[in-house]
């Protein structure tokens, strides 16, 4: 018998098994509602379902490198994170520099828009009467997608939010009018995987495609949400749900209480 | 060195109308309120700021009128959500927003901070955010594509830190919960202006001198001004006080929420005044 599980478990642990040994997994803290849980709670679940695997995952929050799990902050505010028990908090531009020489391989990012090729906006979007409308700010998402080894986007499907072109790039993905990720020469890899509530992509020939159906979902209840039509894998499968150990596992990581 | 001790009113005078300002501190952590505060009820105007993660400090800022230009890599809320004057002044294009990455906003400090003209970097290529920014440059010893950012230098830098002595030597204390450049903003700035919670005696400098983090030769103006991060947080000394920037981002949803605010908490309040309005409000 299966578990019943929600949606952010199973999107961590669909998370967690894109994870490998030896790598660093780079975590932001500057976003808020939906987007905070998305980058910041979703990753720490899946870190920590790794782990419990055996892979050799470390994670890092902004500067904080290799916080304890085991041991959650009390809330999600950045003072208490960074008070977090871990081995080390590095000053804020070295961070950045182990960002620009290849030391992050994973980074987890979300977006107000992400196209089919895996371009980012977190900067403005155009309003209904064709003015801009802004929103925080980069942060370091242009170092996740230019630097870090591969990207794994994470969002909840919307038209508005999967569209086909960007109307800016915050981060450079695959291909944007032309222009490609190897042309630029940008050193990291890009994005590798967009894990969203109902389904799971990969980025093969640097295009979105779907990869993975959670349970009961079905393709065309997925492209429903979605502002494009993406590839799908000749291989398409239903992915299988949490198992009884990885409900267990997340049940036993005490994180604060998501926004949303 | 020379005492650097002053009031908050002398060492705001440093600043001039269309200075370039540069603001410590990130998001909910070390803003430079105080000063901020005395800058957005002092006669000058004009300004281009620049923070690297910026929140209320810009924000007030700007509702306070007194800003032309942002460069960030960010100006909001964290957990609190958007920066609402800074959405409304971008809309009606009353400020220019020069929107960076943090690599590349902290590559064009320390550019400045060496003296070099311009800062290399890759993290702009590609994005929306190069355009106005960056220009790709052809370099001698490598055919890798990369983009050049003007250096930053601002006229006036000011920082909100733990304590120092009369002579500016600015200290941190633990616990460092720091995710900030303050050092890159000081070094950058022609002129630097801190603000502490604590004076302490220069013997206390001398006999431990590995907590001091900016010497006092690098420092023009020292405020003695306890509290003067808040609403945002000073490790070691409070916690950002949630409830004042849950009220500070409900009163920046509209023009005249955000007036408001600056008529009770800015205009004519001195920094005495503003810690009896806000005791209480502080979570230590």
């Amino acid at each position: 018998m299966t578990a019943a599980f929600d949606t952010d478990q199973m999107m961590s642990v669909a998370l967690s098994r894109l994870l490998h040994d030896g790598e660093i997994g780079f975590i932001g803290v500057g976003s808020s509602g939906r987007a905070h849980t998305l980058v910041t709670g979703l990753p720490m679940m899946a870190g920590h379902l790794a782990r419990g695997r055996g892979v050799d995952f470390d994670l890092q929050i902004g500067p904080l490198i290799a916080p304890d799990l085991e041991q959650p902050p009390g809330s999600w505010f950045d003072n208490e994170i960074y008070g977090w028990r871990a081995p080390a908090l590095i000053g804020s531009d070295v961070n950045m520099d182990g960002f620009k020489r290849g030391a992050v391989s994973v980074g987890f990012i979300s977006g107000a828009q992400i196209d089919r090729h895996g371009n980012v906006n977190v900067n403005r979007v155009r309003a209904a009467d064709g003015g801009w409308k802004r929103l925080g700010g980069a942060l370091a998402l242009p170092e996740h997608c230019a630097f870090a080894g591969r990207v794994l986007l994470l969002c909840d499907l919307a038209e508005r939010t999967l569209v086909e072109e960007v109307d800016f790039v915050t981060g450079f993905g695959h291909r944007h009018r032309g222009v490609t990720r190897a042309e630029l020469g940008l050193p990291g890899g890009g994005p590798a995987a967009l894990v969203s509530d109902l389904a799971v992509f990969d980025f093969a020939g640097g295009e979105m495609r779907l990869t993975g159906l959670y349970p009961g979902v079905s393709a065309d209840q997925v492209e429903d949400r979605m502002g494009f039509v993406p590839a799908r894998a000749p291989d398409l499968a239903e992915l299988e749900p949490p198992t009884a150990a990885e409900l267990e596992r997340l049940a036993g990581l005490n994180l604060p209480e998501l926004p949303y | 060195m020379r005492p650097k001790l002053t009031s908050v009113e002398e060492a705001i005078g440093l600043c001039s109308s269309g200075d370039a300002i540069a603001l410590g501190g990130a998001t909910m952590r070390r803003k430079p309120m105080g000063l901020v505060r005395a800058l957005a009820g002092a006669d000058v105007g004009d300004l281009e700021l620049w923070t690297w993660i910026g929140s209320a400090d810009v924000d007030l800022l700007i509702g306070a009128g007194k800003v032309r230009a942002v460069n960030s890599a960010y100006v909001g809320f964290g957990a609190f959500g958007l920066a609402q004057t800074s959405r409304r002044a971008f809309a009606d294009g009353s400020v220019d927003f020069r929107d960076w990455s943090e690599s590349s906003l902290a590559e064009a400090l320390r550019a400045g901070s060496a003296g070099l003209p311009v800062a290399l970097t890759k993290a702009l290529l590609g994005t929306s955010l190069a355009a106005g920014l960056a220009t790709e440059v052809d370099l001698p010893f490598t055919e890798e594509r990369l983009m050049a950012v003007p250096a930053a230098r601002p006229d006036v830098a000011l920082i909100h830190a733990q304590s120092a002595d009369e002579l500016g030597n600015i200290r941190r204390r633990r616990p460092n919960r720091t995710d900030d450049i303050d050092h890159l903003i000081a070094t950058s700035a022609r002129r630097l202006i801190v603000s502490v919670e604590e004076i302490v005696p220069r013997a206390e400098v001398l006999d431990d001198r590995d907590a001091t983090i900016i010497p006092g030769t690098y420092v023009d103006a020292v405020v003695h001004l306890p509290g003067g991060a808040h609403p945002t947080g000073c490790d070691g000394y409070y916690d950002p006080d949630l409830a004042h920037l849950a009220a500070y981002a409900e009163a920046s949803r509209s023009a005249a929420g955000i007036a408001d605010y600056i008529a009770t908490y800015v205009d004519g309040v001195d920094p005495a005044r503003y810690r009896e309005l806000t005791a209480g409000e502080v979570t230590a």
